[in-house]
């Protein structure tokens, strides 16, 4: 063993809270994304994607990231670089806007569904990875690639499997099914990269200048706050709607 | 053969489509691109169509007497240049005849079918009693249909559009389950103990209602075209089972 080597100590109550978060944003998102294939092209459907690929992108995996990394206790000052930290933040919406895009596009279709599942798998790892580099801290990061592989197709596979069941089956327990898979899907996929990583103490003792982890418990706050509005604001508006339609 | 379009106005989409077309096929036309559209005036349903000439007057008339038609206009299209354009009419509605009758039936009936969904089967075989034979299967399905699209609409419209073999697997059968038992074989729907056999008001096939519900699910979506459901075994014609297929019309 490297006396080097620093360990994360998980805090089992927010790890179990960045799983949950990570749920929730998810069934807001696919909430949102099963309109998608009913909006009339156009601005209708964008401002779906839009909507959808947020929730996803920075609900269910930028909060959920953040969370986990809060969890992660290490014996070293650890801040984020803040431009790679909102770039982590752009590939994981982005990702998951293409892929809800791909999937919610015309008729449903296997090759839809992997193409889908590959970005927004790609993109949950894409954003980990990113928001690992933005970590400013005395020591050195590097990578177990066999794991990091593993790790990836965690997020392809389960992403696939959620994208699946959200889009095909209708009901509400398939689209909680669906929302605890995506979850497994972003949590798995990020305390398997934890695993793949390897910080070592560099003997540096430099200050570290970005924003302390802390620092995100507003911005998380706000998103889960925001995400459990729009669960609640879909779920009232979409109650209305069923009731007001005509035989 | 000649090709001509039909321009027809109707207050609701449900159904509008299977109804035209089946009167449509009936005078020996066959659908060439239908299209419906939502305007101030209602939904736009434009039919182009390719068929014998001698019949084309019957399916004007047809068409534009139809109940659910508010307003009517044909046209011909490119195929044959010297045919005169037929004018663009607004058609006089002709006085109640009898499919106009069922369809007011039926629009009471329909109420009470979303009040007491999903136990709608005993209304609709009550129903079926008191309708005159001369329209009963028509009226059975067309109540049928409105039940369809309206499930559709309220419990499976958001989601991936499918291809029919999953729409029948994901919308159509978990539908028709919270009305009657009935399982999947080999594409078809089955069901056991339809409670259209066995009445004594059918001497054929006897689970229009069915027929229609199936119908209302499947083409509400859009995307697959018009689909025709038969039943090909019904236990009223002795069969163990009522089979239902599904075959895309154009």
């Amino acid at each position: 063993m490297n006396a080097h080597l620093i360990h994360c100590e998980l805090d089992p109550l927010l790890a179990a809270l960045s799983y949950a978060v990570s749920v929730l944003g998810s069934f807001t998102a696919l909430q949102l994304a099963i309109a998608i294939p009913v909006a009339p092209a156009g601005m209708a459907r964008t401002k779906a994607i839009l909507a959808a690929g947020a929730a996803m992108g920075g609900g269910a995996i930028w909060a959920m990231h953040f969370i986990a990394m809060l969890a992660c206790k290490m014996a070293i000052p650890v801040t984020y670089d803040l431009g790679l930290t909102a770039l982590s933040a752009v590939i994981a919406i982005g990702s998951c806007m293409a892929g809800l895009a791909i999937v919610g596009n015309g008729v449903f279709t296997p090759l839809k569904l992997a193409g889908g599942g590959l970005l927004m798998g790609v993109g949950v790892a894409g954003m980990h990875y990113t928001g690992m580099m933005a970590m400013q801290m005395p020591a050195s990061l590097t990578y177990d690639m066999n794991i990091v592989a593993i790790s990836v197709g965690i997020a392809v596979i389960a992403s696939i499997a959620a994208l699946w069941l959200a889009f095909k089956m209708r009901g509400t327990l398939p689209m909680l099914a669906s929302a605890l898979i995506m979850g497994v899907a972003v949590s798995g996929m990020h305390y398997t990269a934890m695993e793949a990583a390897q910080i070592q103490h560099d003997g540096s003792h430099g200050v570290a200048t970005g924003i302390e982890a802390g620092d995100f418990g507003l911005a998380i706050f706000l998103i889960v706050a925001l995400l459990l509005g729009v669960v609640l604001m879909i779920t009232l508006k979409r109650q209305q709607q069923r009731a007001q339609i005509q035989i | 053969m000649i090709d001509v379009e039909f321009r027809i106005t109707a207050e609701r989409r449900e159904g509008l489509l299977l109804e035209l077309g089946r009167i449509v096929m009936n005078c020996g036309y066959t659908l060439l691109r239908p299209r419906t559209a939502h305007t101030d005036e209602g939904v736009l349903l434009t039919l182009a169509v390719r068929g014998p000439e001698r019949n084309l007057s019957t399916l004007s008339e047809r068409l534009s007497t139809h109940p659910l038609a508010q307003s009517f206009e044909s046209s011909m299209l490119g195929g044959k240049a010297s045919a005169p354009p037929i004018a663009p009419v607004q058609q006089p509605r002709q006085a109640a005849r009898a499919d106009e009758a069922y369809i007011r039936e039926v629009e009471a009936l329909l109420p009470e079918l979303a009040r007491h969904f999903p136990k709608v089967l005993p209304l609709v075989v009550g129903f079926e009693r008191e309708i005159s034979p001369e329209y009963l299967d028509e009226a059975s399905r067309y109540a049928g249909t409105r039940l369809g699209a309206w499930m559709f609409k309220r419990d499976y419209a958001l989601g991936a559009r499918m291809n029919l073999a999953d729409s029948v697997k994901q919308i159509a059968l978990p539908a028709m389950r919270s009305l009657r038992s009935c399982e999947l074989v080999d594409g078809a729907l089955v069901v056991k103990d339809s409670p259209f056999c066995g009445t004594g008001l059918h001497h054929g096939a006897s689970c229009h209602f069915l027929r229609g519900c199936l119908e209302g699910l499947l083409n509400e979506p859009g995307h697959l075209g018009t689909l025709h459901v038969e039943e090909t075994t019904c236990r009223n014609l002795g069969a163990a089972r009522c089979t239902f297929t599904f075959t895309p019309v154009d």
